[in-house]
């Protein structure tokens, strides 16, 4: 049911407008019982925290180690033409490769031999190092210029948009390998930074749009009217009411970055010694009609990422933005 | 993928066992894939193969396939390419002096020379063919082929001069610097006098790298050579080029001039250079039949596809010439040779092989395997050192040998893989380094990416390269004298690892004069025996595997066992393009061939 | 307004000069050459160092970077974009071989991205919190989360298997020389790229309205009588595509260059395959002079994008 007071102009006092941060907790009970998928998206999120930082714990197996069996059929004399007509005549050992999940393997074992479910969970942590590392870069550096960009306007804005314009005009994958091949090796931080970067000519456009919005409604223009400086007006009526949006676009980020990391895997720039779920989805996509475990795991857990990320996303903002609550 | 990789195919490939390639390495395949057609000839007495009619294998059509294992091509000039695309596409159009039989063997048929006498070890001659034309184009005039282009062809290349004398880049001008001098005491003979006797000379003029070109066209296009044009190259072969540009489809189409005159039996062919790509893209075409043979570094891809379709496709197998191989640095860490022993032992290829290509492969001793008549026999390797079936000797003896040369004070070791070989198997950066670290007890090891181009070739010839793990040229011959001198001799150009071991000098120098092929077989033996009690000096030679081709039922290329019910086909484990090019053939009666795109030049 | 546009052009060639001379200095500064990919190592020592020598000077690139710079500026003013080190051929040349190609499959997934984000975006919104907008966005959140690769593989997996039609990734067919090949070339591609993008434009679209439709003038359209197609057609989606618009724009540069995965899977000879191929042999020229296309095509639609944005949003001003 809606509230008078929060559909008539916040008063001046910045008491009302300016949600305290602190009574967060409070909201998010209130908003798990109203919004039962926002609610699930939280419990997803916290799942996937919780796999990631106990990821050493419960991972079960080392993931990088090849499960195998002896062969009793090897024959160290056999000419290649026998192995190749009976490839398991070459090894004393045979892989465990491609088993389907048991109770030995809870989701089976990939081309190599490795445990699948090892590696989904090393990956969640990575997922999460990623997905959250290149967000927040890239959310809170577009916000700041788009904070100065959309109030200040004028030369400033011109000017830091006309940076902007220079750096979306790079093709991202232009940019993306300019970056990557800064270092020899791309490593894990190198990863996320040049990710983060490449997000932050739309965070900076988005925010800036709507910064503008708010920028133009009346009770900004009347807080200038009694004599509050740019900082504070930023901060204290702004910020918050960009704050719904900022949420927007980090969790849609989140899911993002983590596909984007599977694109940077498909073209071998990943971080090449990092178990990353992107990797092992490109590597499992050409078995996926003998064997597609590997792969049909790895998107799964992906797309649960992404899912919990944007429900999540999508709960606090409704939360968040004041002018949504109360919908009837 | 493959791309696949994809990006980093883009290496090249070298002259002997011990340069680099690249190249297909998106499939790791060398020059594979070249199902050919049941050894022999069209030799009327031949009894049919299943799909063939009395009247001898089905004629016609335009056959569209991936037939070179690469497709960047550095240079129109097969003297002067690097790289192995030039070379492998040279041999569907051009003709060598003499040509493998059966090249896994070494048989030796002749090709320009219809019949030729060895004197001795230092002198050959060869009588030419009288019916070989060059194909018509404004260069050449269509004039016949004379014993003066092969005089041009040998004394070209060794003087490693261009028409108007200005030094340039010849591939094996090391190798003809042998060549005492050429005579052609008449129109269609050429006389050959060595410095000295070489056993290897004539295997060497098979090899797919031998092809002669025409000298008024290579002479045209000297300054341009890197300019890929279908100009460039007019035939003597079984095809002419009918277009020939840097990221286009290769078309080719009959010569009617081609001197056998009942091949080649396809009217034409096209090679769709895009297909590298991606395995999707390629599996979308083969599946359509848009082109008809499909193979992938993955061996499981092709047995699916087998297996959806039952009864309409078999399956090829072939070696592939790349030799797997990791080059330590002797010159660097890794100075004591216990050291390259250890690991020589530490490695385990079996389980490699296992890993990697689902255990579609063999060992190889410091002679591949494919060149087998001088390997030596899987059984007798697996009871040397680094070879042993009983992995915990191998590694006991490593331990004692890493621990004794004060392995652990090297610190880390970084045994890098090209980008060529990860865009395949990226996880080779984790598998490798765990295995080592494993075998020794150590944590030393690990893996970065590195390039060949870049990193590795460059740095080979100041003894400053990185240790590496990846593919090796491509092995060209049955006979792996030359480059076993070239790398193991004082004197050899490739000897980066400066081995100088009189015992072995003394092998290698007679082997490579023998010309009795029992005699040769049995030094080599022995030089082996020397490398593997020496860890291979550093140039450890893992193994070689196998590739799987999926094949419609239509096609047929030269192949080294046709397909049975239930057994696979065999190809060729060493190049063998130029029997494809005369024995490939579709059979349109097949009921497979339904469906099946109808395609023009 | 015009002094507005006169000045952003005017920028937009300052921006173009900065992003052009950035890529040029670092692409120059990566390791690496075409020479190194072009000189296979020869047998004797002297040789190999020789010829990279011989190979630099005759690709020009012995020449210092700062002359180098000058010589690519210069032929910019000519609109010489420069030639390949590999083909030979002019940088206009290729690119103009891959443009239809590019054209074509770019086409086709930014009409997926619309006819899949506005619609779904707009029911997501007006039916929020019912079971069909938990359909819709379940439908969204799917498609987001999943790379366009996959998604391509599973469809053509399925039209291989059922054998549904044919997909010419050989003949490179062009909708004006054979439509109904070129439709089932690209509609694989399209609708994985379109899938994808389009999703997450649905989102932003869907999140959009609903901060439109709490505003007074929807209201006041309600109650003024209107009818529901009408408010959310004419009043509430013109001002909820703004910032879906801003992302459209960018998209552009992605479209047109990054589709270099999905060029791949099928063939395509496109220029986010070109670029990315250039950049690995380090063939220079012509990818720096695909970038200035590229930048000079971006920044113009985000200028028309602007244009556009104050045209449909009356309380956005532009500073004079």
């Amino acid at each position: 049911m809606a509230r008078v007071d929060e559909l008539a102009a916040p008063t001046l006092g910045g008491q009302e407008l300016f949600r305290p941060y602190g009574t967060a907790l409070r909201r998010l009970w209130s908003v798990a019982r109203r919004n039962k998928l926002g609610a699930l998206g939280f419990v997803l999120v916290l799942v996937i925290l919780l796999v990631a930082a106990l990821s050493p714990v419960i991972q079960r197996y080392d993931e990088n180690h090849q499960f195998q069996r002896p062969n009793p059929e090897f024959d160290p004399g056999a000419n290649p033409l026998d192995i190749a007509r009976n490839p398991n005549l070459g090894s004393p050992f045979i892989l465990d490769r491609w088993r389907a999940p048991s109770w030995e393997h809870w989701l089976g074992t990939d081309q190599y031999g490795r445990d699948i479910y090892a590696r989904i969970v090393v990956g969640a942590r990575l997922a999460v190092i990623i997905g959250f590392g290149a967000s927040l870069i890239s959310v809170l550096s577009g916000t700041i210029t788009g904070l100065i960009s959309g109030y200040f306007g004028g030369r400033v804005d011109f000017f830091l948009q006309r940076v902007v314009d220079g750096v979306q005009a790079f093709p991202p994958l232009v940019l993306l390998l300019l970056l990557v091949s800064v270092l020899e090796e791309p490593n894990l931080a190198l990863t996320v930074v040049a990710l983060g970067f490449l997000g932050w000519a739309y965070s900076t456009r988005v925010m800036r749009s709507v910064v503008l919005s708010v920028a133009a409604s009346t009770f900004v223009e009347a807080a200038r009217a009694c004599g509050a400086g740019p900082l504070r007006i930023m901060l204290r009526h702004v910020l918050p009411n960009v704050l719904a949006t900022m949420v927007v676009i980090f969790s849609i980020s989140i899911g993002i970055y983590i596909l984007a990391e599977a694109g940077l895997s498909f073209l071998g720039l990943g971080p090449a010694d990092q178990t990353t779920w992107g990797k092992m989805v490109n590597t499992g996509r050409n078995q996926l009609d003998s064997h597609p475990w590997e792969a049909l795991f790895a998107g799964l857990a992906i797309t649960l990422a992404v899912l919990a990320f944007n429900l999540a996303g999508d709960a606090l903002r409704d939360e968040l933005d004041p002018r949504l609550r109360g919908r009837t | 993928m493959a791309e696949s990789n994809y990006w980093q195919r883009w290496a090249r490939s070298r002259l002997s066992r011990r340069r680099f390639l690249g190249g297909a390495a998106t499939l790791g395949a060398g020059a594979l894939a070249y199902t050919l057609v049941g050894c022999r000839e069209a030799r009327p007495s031949a009894t049919p193969a299943a799909q063939e009619t009395p009247a001898g294998p089905p004629r016609g059509g335009i056959v569209r396939a991936v037939l070179l294992g690469g497709n960047v091509f550095d240079s129109v000039d097969v003297h002067r390419a690097f790289g192995d695309p030039t070379s492998w596409l040279s041999n569907y159009v051009l003709n060598k002096i003499v040509r493998y039989k059966n090249p896994d063997t070494g048989e030796l048929e002749g090709d320009l020379a219809e019949r030729w006498e060895v004197i001795d070890g230092a002198n050959y001659v060869f009588h030419i063919r009288q019916d070989v034309f060059w194909q018509q184009t404004p260069i050449t005039n269509g004039r016949q082929l004379t014993a003066e282009d092969i005089r041009w062809h040998i004394e070209r290349q060794k003087a490693g001069r261009l028409s108007d004398g200005s030094q340039a880049s010849f591939r094996h001008q090391s190798f003809y610097q042998q060549v005492a001098r050429v005579e052609t005491p008449d129109q269609f003979t050429v006389r050959i006098t060595l410095q000295q006797p070489r056993g290897t000379f004539l295997d060497r003029l098979a090899n797919y790298f031998s092809t002669v070109p025409n000298r008024e066209t290579m002479e045209r296009f000297e300054r341009n050579h890197t300019v890929i044009t279908e100009e460039a190259m007019p035939a003597t072969g079984a095809f002419m080029l009918r277009r020939w540009r840097s990221g286009e489809e290769i078309r080719a189409e009959r010569n009617p001039r081609y001197f056998r005159k009942d091949f080649p039996y396809v009217d034409g062919w096209i090679y769709p250079t895009g297909l590298f790509e991606d395995p999707n893209a390629w599996r979308i075409a083969f599946e359509q039949k848009q082109v008809d043979y499909f193979y992938s570094s993955d061996p499981n891809l092709p047995k699916s596809i087998i297996e959806s379709k039952p009864g309409q496709m078999y399956e090829v197998l072939t070696g592939v010439g790349n030799t797997v191989f990791m080059h330590l640095n002797m010159n660097q860490q890794f100075k004591d040779v216990r050291l390259v022993k250890a690991l020589h032992m530490a490695f385990d290829r079996r389980a490699i092989i296992q890993a990697f290509h689902q255990g579609l492969g063999q060992v190889s001793g410091p002679v591949p395997w494919l060149q087998e008549g001088f390997a030596i026999p899987t059984q007798e390797l697996s009871n040397m050192d680094g070879y042993r079936t009983n992995r915990d000797e191998d590694i006991r003896n490593a331990r004692q040998l890493w621990q004794a040369a004060g392995g652990p004070a090297l610190g880390e070791i970084n045994i890098k893989v090209p980008d060529t070989w990860l865009a395949v198997w990226p996880d080779t950066v984790q598998i490798i380094p765990n295995m080592l670290n494993q075998a020794l007890g150590v944590n030393q090891f690990r893996s970065t990416r590195t390039s060949y181009n870049e990193e590795i070739i460059p740095n080979l010839f100041n003894g400053q390269f990185p240790n590496w793990f990846g593919w090796t040229s491509q092995v060209s011959g049955p006979d792996p004298r030359e480059t076993l001198f070239s790398v193991f001799h004082p004197s050899g150009s490739q000897n980066f690892q400066k081995v100088n071991n009189p015992e072995l000098n003394r092998l290698l120098e007679a082997a490579i004069v023998e010309t009795n092929y029992q005699r040769a077989v049995d030094l080599v033996r022995q030089i082996q025996r020397i490398l593997i009690d020496n860890g291979q000096y550093g140039n450890v030679v893992l193994y070689n595997y196998i590739l799987r081709t999926a094949v419609w039922n239509y096609y047929r290329g030269a192949l080294k066992r046709p397909p049975a019910p239930g057994q696979p086909a065999q190809g060729y484990n060493i190049f063998a393009g130029h029997l494809n090019a005369d024995l490939m053939s579709l059979n349109s009666n097949d009921p497979t061939f339904q469906g099946r795109a109808n395609i023009t030049l | 307004m015009t002094a507005y546009i006169v000045r952003r052009l005017l920028m937009n060639l300052v921006v173009l000069w900065v992003v052009v001379s950035v890529v040029f200095v670092t692409t120059n500064l990566l390791p690496g050459d075409f020479a190194l990919r072009q000189v296979a190592t020869n047998l004797e020592l002297q040789d190999y160092s020789q010829a990279l020598r011989e190979a630099r000077r005759i690709l020009g690139l012995d020449k210092p970077l700062w002359q180098r710079y000058g010589e690519f500026m210069g032929g910019l003013l000519t609109l010489d974009l420069g030639r390949s080190y590999e083909t030979h051929r002019s940088t206009w040349a290729e690119l103009g071989e891959r443009l239809p190609s590019t054209l074509e499959l770019g086409a086709m997934i930014l009409l997926f991205t619309f006819l899949i984000s506005i619609p779904v975006g707009i029911i997501s919104a007006i039916r929020q919190n019912t079971w069909l907008d938990f359909l819709l966005r379940g439908f969204a959140i799917f498609n987001v989360a999943t790379p366009a690769f996959v998604i391509a593989v599973l469809l053509t997996l399925l039209v291989l298997k059922l054998d549904l039609f044919r997909i010419d990734v050989v003949g490179r067919p062009h909708f004006w020389t054979d439509p109904e090949a070129a439709l089932k070339l690209y509609i694989i591609p399209g609708l994985a790229g379109g899938l994808t993008s389009g999703a997450g434009i649905m989102r932003l679209l869907r999140s959009q309205m609903l901060e439109v439709m709490r505003n007074d003038y929807v209201r006041t359209a309600f109650a003024k009588g209107l009818r529901e197609g009408t408010v959310w057609l004419r009043h509430a989606l013109k001002n909820a595509m703004l910032p879906v618009l801003t992302v459209m724009g960018f998209s552009v540069a992605g479209i047109v260059s990054g589709q270099i995965i999905l060029e791949n899977m099928f063939n395509i000879d496109g220029v986010g395959r070109f670029l990315y191929t250039r950049l690995i042999l380090r063939d220079l020229p012509p990818f720096q002079g695909t970038v200035v296309i590229i930048a000079f095509v971006v920044v113009t639609v985000n200028l028309l994008v602007d244009i556009a944005y104050a045209w449909l949003d009356p309380r956005i001003r532009y500073a004079e």
